[in-house]
């Protein structure tokens, strides 16, 4: 259990006992200029190949801009089995999307990705991570809140011994975008354990997808971080921060590249609310 | 022989240099309800010749063989003069008349007291007696300490709902705060809305600023230092109220044949009110207790026993229960020699405590910190020229940090025990106050403070001693990881500390009407609230120094001016301070505090510094009182990476702690119409608090994700808010013996939204950014009432 976690959780408890709490306002931000966001994410589906993978490359905006994403093009990808020396080399679909459908996606092994653009050579290193299964998906009422909420709860095996590190995704009908949580094994070692989401809108006959990762500890800490910032922003939150990935311009240390490059395992499960 | 010789002619020569000088001596009370006077002046008339009475209503006036005008005056009460013939040493106690009723300007009173605040080298210093905090128009009608000494110059708070509050830059962390001497750890109620004091129980209320006098150490930035009343040894009376959010109810009286009194203290909040807004199933709620009762042995020795409980409780169905609280005691004598020479021992306990259920998480955590404390002061009143005081303490720490356990059947949950932690901390000082001349009154003080963090617990090893280490390669501070551990046995010393903290303060009348002050202070502090968040929460723990932490240790300069007017009608004060801390600790980015055994991988040392101008102007008599502040000020920190590496948090640079406020500007006053009808209003502005914005976004696994700005660049937007109170006193209570009045109140009349934070995230619906403001408080009417027999 994550301190954040906990504090938003008592500050929206307590919010929720006094009148007039929230409204959305405009407000003048500064403007940071646009950086190059890197968002690399292997994932082998688990009975798949894993031969098909997208990387996405694009630029920063302003926070309130219309158009939030801008593709790059006209840079070479390619990702390196540092273990095996394979490469692969993603191919530029004219959009920000980069594909290949020849990748081979091996666990434990190390992996680098290696960007040219601009003139300028990105890189960033990983391993592929392994992922328990998904064993079962219950479903619940959660009345905490004084309204009824479905709750989903998925459950896993946490291996034991191992310091081990998950995030989740969770996809709804009723969420323009997906919910991202992490959970790591600090209190519940070799226990089975459970990631759960609710999303008040969910009736009868939703079909949601759940996705469990197995990922580093560095990239734990980014995606729990990134949760925490994306809109809590209470007088009990942490100061927000820059996330830093792991990649970086290797003639320019100096330059802010955005995003993560990782590889994992995945399991994924359609659960229908009845 | 010829030593004794040398010694004897010395002694003779001083006997023989002095003129027969007498001391007069006794306690001065108030003569309804018999509670001891703090701080009341006894001075002979004409002359710069006086002294105020100490924290037990005692005093001690030495001086030459004569007929006098002695006068005593205390603020709020009836000057008296009395003409004494001084040909040997006596005991003189009086008890004075507080004056309610008197409408018109009054010449003498507080006139005798001014003049001695003008000359006493104490400054930087607030005193606010229960009336004056009575007067101020409080949240949903509650009257509340810790609300009304942010109304002072140099006070803020980190915003609406942040429990603790913030002295001259310095943070919720550096203040000490007393109840009775007990620390108290979480000063708050209700996360910040309302103190633990119940103003019916106090008496006196000091928040030191600046010019820390030597008898208290620990902290750096502050000492809120109140009294509880002794209880009223004259008759048994009640007090009470009805108020919006909760009641009280107060008895006191006599005890022990007259040798004595008592008074117990009771508050408790009602649920209904915030059920209302919450739904079903929902509690939250506060109590609080406090007693005290003395017995007088003889004219020299007396005892008193004081306790505080209090507690707070929050409730959402199965899902969520909270509760903390503070419990302290303290067993007191006070011991008068003779007539100069006055001590008091004091054994005191004090206790915090937090318990957190969250069902969501199947999670019970409990975490606490006892003390124990033993401390002697002595003050001697040797001579109208000089009084001294010196005294010992000592402290034992017992921390608690965390214990986790799994709630219910089906918690994936295992229990962890951080550590106990372990220290004892020390001081002994000695202060004198020396009046050179007329004009020039002086303190020099010096205080030792000893920290020693003691075992029974095992402590890791890490590399080259650096718990965290700069990576390059992610541009990051990352946690090492332990190499090895050493384990300390109960009571084995882990680390230990001194540090001499000289005091020195001096005045300088300038005139009848105004003096100049200026003073400096050096406190170490030994304790760290662990926090990263924006204002403090009672998940917070504290933490004492030790292997990998060291004491925040602070300097700071003030100097002042300080004037009264038009018969002392209006009184103006301007103070200046600089003030620098070191061993300010910060976190680094991504820190995660709960259920972390070892936090010294989270931190990395900085040093932080504040300046300002505080701006005081009172009207103090007729029937408009009240008072208006300004201050302009910065609060800085910079936490560079040291050993660690690397450049340190925003690079190294100064940036603006949380708690940085450029203008607070605060208005009370209080018009008294006719008996029945007084009105009050207040009105704070503050610049808005320091936040981090994000400077852009960009898309990541389908989610849009900010990017930040440099920590702490940007600000919330300007907080300011009017409140208004209307006392109603029926005209039939002055006959009666039921006396009650009622409280009419709103709180932020013109509603405005301040915002306690701004988030910002995509909306739920479109997926589009936004930015969403969070207030606390909209306009609440509220009405009270309050009642005395």
């Amino acid at each position: 259990m994550k301190s954040i976690f906990i504090k938003n959780l008592v500050f929206i408890l307590f919010c929720s006992f006094i009148t007039g709490c929230t409204d959305v306002i405009d407000v003048d931000v500064p403007n940071g200029g646009d950086r190059l966001v890197i968002d690399a994410s292997i994932k082998w589906e688990k009975g798949t190949s894993g031969q098909d993978q997208t990387i996405i490359l694009s630029k920063s905006t302003q926070y309130f801009a219309e158009n939030s994403f801008i593709g790059v093009v006209g840079a070479m990808v390619q990702v390196t089995n540092t273990n095996t020396g394979d490469n692969f080399v993603f191919n530029d679909q004219g959009d920000g999307n980069y594909t290949t459908s020849s990748f081979i996606p091996i666990i434990d092994n190390s992996y680098t990705l290696t960007i040219a653009y601009d003139n300028q050579t990105y890189s960033g290193t990983e391993t592929l991570f392994s992922v328990s299964d998904i064993t079962t998906v219950e479903q619940d009422i959660f009345s905490g809140f004084g309204e009824d909420e479905i709750q989903i709860k998925a459950y896993f095996d946490d291996p034991v011994g191992i310091h081990n590190y998950y995030m989740a995704e969770f996809i709804s009908p009723h969420r323009p975008f997906r919910d991202l949580t992490t959970r790591d094994d600090e209190f519940s070692d070799g226990n089975e354990n459970f990631i759960e989401f609710d999303d008040e809108d969910l009736i009868v006959g939703d079909v949601v997808t759940i996705s469990l990762y197995g990922v580093s500890e560095h990239y734990y800490n980014y995606v729990t971080i990134l949760e925490n910032q994306a809109g809590e922003g209470g007088p009990f939150s942490s100061t927000p921060v820059q996330l830093t990935g792991n990649c970086k311009n290797i003639n320019n240390s100096n330059e802010e590249v955005l995003g993560y490059f990782r590889l994992g395992e995945v399991d994924t499960v359609n659960y229908t609310i009845n | 022989m010829k030593t004794k010789l040398l010694i004897l002619m010395l002694f003779g020569m001083f006997l023989g240099f002095a003129q027969e000088r007498f001391t007069i001596s006794g306690t001065l009370k108030d003569v309804t309800n018999g509670e001891t006077l703090l701080g009341a002046t006894v001075s002979i008339k004409g002359t710069s010749i006086g002294t105020t009475t100490n924290e037990y209503g005692f005093y001690s006036l030495t001086v030459p063989k004569g007929n006098y005008t002695l006068v005593i005056s205390y603020l709020g009460y009836t000057t008296i003069e009395k003409e004494l013939v001084l040909n040997a040493s006596q005991k003189l106690s009086l008890e004075l008349l507080e004056d309610n009723s008197v409408l018109d300007e009054v010449i003498i009173n507080g006139e005798e007291s001014k003049k001695v605040n003008l000359r006493t080298p104490q400054m930087s210093v607030a005193k606010l007696s229960t009336k004056t905090i009575k007067q101020i128009p409080a949240v949903l009608g509650e009257v509340d300490i810790v609300k009304s000494i942010q109304l002072l110059p140099g006070v803020t708070n980190a915003g609406e709902g942040a429990s603790g509050f913030n002295v001259r830059g310095g943070a919720e962390d550096q203040n000490l705060v007393l109840l009775d001497e007990a620390v108290i750890y979480n000063s708050s109620h209700l996360f910040g809305f309302f103190s633990v004091f119940n103003a019916d129980a106090i008496k006196d209320v000091k928040l030191y600023k600046g010019g820390i006098p030597a008898q208290f150490g620990g902290r750096v930035s502050s000492v809120l230092d109140i009294r509880q009343k002794d209880g009223n040894s004259k008759k048994f009376g009640v007090t009470g109220g009805i108020g919006a959010v909760s009641s009280r109810l107060t008895l006191e009286g006599p005890t022990f044949k007259d040798k004595g009194s008592f008074i117990l203290a009771g508050r408790a909040s009602y649920a209904g009110i915030f059920l209302k807004m919450a739904n079903n199933n929902s509690t939250a709620g506060f109590y609080d207790f406090n007693l005290k009762t003395n017995y007088a042995i003889n004219d020299n020795n007396k005892l008193y026993l004081s306790g505080y409980l209090g507690n707070d409780n929050f409730k959402i169905d199965k899902a969520f229960k909270n509760t903390y609280g503070n419990l302290s005691g303290n067993f007191r004598w006070n011991h008068i020699f003779n007539d100069k020479l006055f001590s008091n021992l004091s054994l005191i306990y004090s206790r915090y405590d937090y318990n957190l259920d969250l069902d969501l998480a199947k999670l019970d955590w409990t975490s606490d910190i006892n003390n124990y404390n033993l401390k002697y002061d002595v003050s001697y009143f040797l001579n109208q020229k000089m009084k001294i005081n010196f005294g010992a303490s000592g402290i034992y720490y017992k921390f608690n940090p965390g214990l986790i356990n799994p709630l219910g059947e089906n918690s994936g949950i295992n229990r962890l025990k951080l550590d106990n932690k372990f220290a004892f901390e020390s001081g002994i000082y000695a202060s004198l106050e020396h009046k050179i001349s007329d004009k020039l009154n002086v303190m020099y003080g010096i205080r030792y403070s000893m920290f020693n963090r003691l075992g029974d617990q095992s402590l890791n090893n890490y590399q080259d001693n650096l718990p965290v280490v700069y990576n390059n390669d992610l541009g990051i501070y990352v946690r090492a990881d332990a190499i090895d551990e050493t384990s300390y046995s109960s009571g084995e010393s882990i680390a230990s500390f001194g540090n001499f903290e000289p005091r020195f303060a001096l005045s300088y009348q300038v005139n009848e009407k105004s003096s100049v002050k200026a003073s400096f202070n050096r406190i170490a502090q030994y304790l760290h609230l662990i926090s990263n968040t924006t204002s403090a929460t009672p998940l917070d723990v504290w933490a004492p120094s030790g292997k990998f932490i060291e004491p925040q240790l602070a300097n700071q300069y003030a100097v002042g001016y300080f004037r009264n007017f038009n018969n002392d009608t209006y009184s103006v004060e301007a103070e200046t301070y600089y003030k620098t801390i070191d061993n300010r600790i910060d976190y680094i980015d991504g820190s995660d505090l709960i259920g972390q055994n070892n936090i010294e991988t989270e931190i990395l040392a900085g040093e932080s510094r504040s300046f300002g101008l505080e701006l005081l102007l009172r009207k103090n008599k007729g029937n408009f009182t009240g008072w208006l502040s300004y201050t302009l000020s910065k609060s800085e920190q910079r936490t560079p990476g040291g050993s660690a590496g690397g450049l340190g948090i925003n690079d190294g640079k100064w940036y603006n702690t949380a708690y940085d406020r450029t203008h607070d500007i605060s208005f009370t006053g209080n018009y008294k119409l006719n008996d029945k009808w007084s009105f009050g209003g207040s009105f704070a502005f503050q610049t808005g608090r320091p936040v981090t914005y994000p400077n852009g976004q960009f898309q990541y696994n389908e989610v849009s994700v900010a990017t930040y700005d440099s920590r702490n660049a940007s600000r919330l937007p300007a907080y300011h808010r009017l409140d208004i109170s209307a006392t109603l006193t029926p005209r039939k209570n002055k006959s009666r013996k039921w006396k009650g009045e009622w409280v009419f109140g709103i709180y932020n009349v013109y509603n405005r939204k301040n915002a306690a934070s701004i988030s910002f995230g995509q909306n739920v619906n479109t997926g589009s950014n936004e930015a969403t403001r969070t207030s606390i408080f909209g306009i609440i009417p509220s009405v009270s009432y309050n009642f005395k027999f």
